[in-house]
């Protein structure tokens, strides 16, 4: 009998627990299907929840509000260390973005945020006056000395970077394309609001490098060599997925940071200010047509020549079929939706181990690979 | 055996109550991970309180600023987190759920 009550229990707790597979390297082949039925019932639940919310707060909300009117709905899902699953909380990585729309309102909720334009091909002069007169509204409620800190350390990030993205080009044999970088900059803040409430959030801006394509630059680049292999992993990696229908891909970024002397890696560093390459499908293409070089990702401390960092390629490019494996399933449980307000986007966002598995990102570590997909 | 029966009645009836539990995920102030089980009924409660008080912000916000400003605002979104009264357990653990409203003309 107590085995019994054990099973029934144990069934209905694992319910917000996803498959072990998902979140961390196992040695596991077991099919985990019964697992997947449990948090299709779990999930269901949750986008039930959301569904009420909506529903009731439009009707108290659309008052006295003239002629604006509540349009959508952004909410985010986590995962816990141990692999529980559930909504994201303000602090922490989240792992499934939602963006809820009226399903009669076939428009998409546009850009949030405010994106300063550049191009990887500017001067860093240019570079620096679009960028000076940000940090004046991130950094507006910081002390002069941590200001001028702030400033100095923000400014320094961009340069690295924009410098690292001049050496980038794209590669005319691979079906995805590398198409823009994006480096989001934020300040968190929290402030006390009416009686025992605290309203906290972080001002964020957003700075967006179109990446330019050019013959010209050396393909014995580190950082070139870094973009290279992606793409090449990536457009292997996906030539034989298939989108569920419902939903379509619209978006691949791979998130990178800055290590001490070699620019983009794969960042491990918690904390780390951490930019995210866009990769572009180029539709025109059929199969793959590139010379594969097998070299894995490896990163050397040129000054005192020691290897820091070593990822598997082809652990990597399994990685990424995998990670869009597990994104089709939730594709697969959101297009089911019936009701007045649908998922209209989601994105999954993936972190990567020292080993290069990639598993749904939890709430401490970084999103190193995300996809984005809409109707 | 009265006694047994109903010492399993709790027992039985745990699952039915764990079916309708809800986890909130995220990190505390001091970057800890704080794991909140919580049930559907007062995640909703919550969440509309929460939209409520955004509503009454934008009101705010769009009295004092949008209409002096010589910019055509077409949406905005409130993104801000409201812990204590709307948010979600123990106020202290800072667990306001990560959710955004926009808002469109």
């Amino acid at each position: 009998m107590k085995f019994i009550i054990m099973a029934i229990f144990m069934t209905c707790a694992s319910a917000q627990q996803l498959p072990s597979n998902w979140f961390e390297e196992i040695n596991d082949n077991q099919k985990s299907n019964n697992e997947l039925s449990q948090l299709e019932g779990y999930l269901e639940r949750i986008l039930k929840i959301q569904e009420t919310v909506l529903i009731q707060s439009e009707k108290t909300i659309n008052k006295g509000l003239g002629e604006w009117k509540l349009s959508g709905q952004k909410t985010d899902l986590a995962v816990s260390k141990s692999g529980l699953f559930g909504f994201s909380a303000v602090k922490g990585t989240s792992a499934v973005e939602l963006s809820w729309s009226k399903k009669s309102n076939k428009s998409d909720i546009e850009q949030e945020e405010e994106i300063i334009e550049l191009n990887s091909e500017m001067d860093e002069r240019d570079v620096l006056e679009l960028v000076r007169p940000v940090y004046k509204v991130l950094l507006k409620n910081i002390n002069k000395r941590e200001h001028r800190h702030r400033s100095k350390n923000f400014e320094d990030h961009v340069l690295r970077y924009h410098r690292a993205l001049k050496q980038v080009s794209t590669l005319e044999e691979t079906q995805y394309v590398a198409d823009k970088f994006r480096l989001d900059m934020s300040v968190s803040y929290s402030s006390p609001l009416l009686g025992l409430s605290r309203l906290s959030g972080d001002t964020r801006v957003r700075l967006e490098w179109k990446i330019t394509p050019s013959k010209n630059k050396s393909a014995e680049d580190e950082d070139q060599k870094v973009v290279r292999k992606i793409l090449e992993d990536v457009s292997t990696a996906l030539e034989k997925v298939e989108v569920q229908d419902g939903y379509k891909l619209k978006k691949i970024s791979i998130g990178l940071g800055l290590s001490k002397k070699n620019l983009l890696s794969f960042s491990k560093v918690k904390g780390s200010i951490m930019g995210h390459l866009f990769l572009k499908k180029v539709s025109s293409k059929g199969k793959n047509s590139f010379k594969f070089s097998d070299e894995d990702y490896q990163w050397n401390d040129s000054q005192e020549n020691k290897l820091f960092g070593l990822f598997k390629r082809s652990k990597f490019r399994k990685g990424i079929e995998r990670s869009f494996k597990m994104t089709n399933w939730f594709s697969k449980q959101f297009k089911q939706q019936d009701s007045d307000w649908v998922i209209n986007k989601f994105k999954t966002s993936f972190s990567i181990s020292y080993s290069g598995f990639l598993g749904l990102a939890n709430t401490s570590s970084n999103s190193a690979v995300s996809f984005e997909f809409s109707k | 055996m009265k006694k047994t029966i109903l010492m399993m009645v709790p027992l039985l009836l745990s699952p039915l109550l764990l079916a309708n539990d809800i986890v909130v995920i995220g990190n505390d102030t001091k970057g800890s991970e704080v794991v909140y089980k919580t049930t559907a009924t007062k995640i909703e409660k919550a969440l509309v309180e929460s939209n409520y008080l955004k509503k009454e912000l934008a009101q705010n916000v769009l009295a004092n600023n949008i209409s002096q400003s010589s910019w055509k605002l077409n949406q905005f979104t409130l993104g801000l987190g409201l812990e204590g009264e709307a948010g979600i357990g123990p106020w202290n653990l800072g667990l306001a759920i990560k959710q955004r409203l926009v808002f469109k003309k």
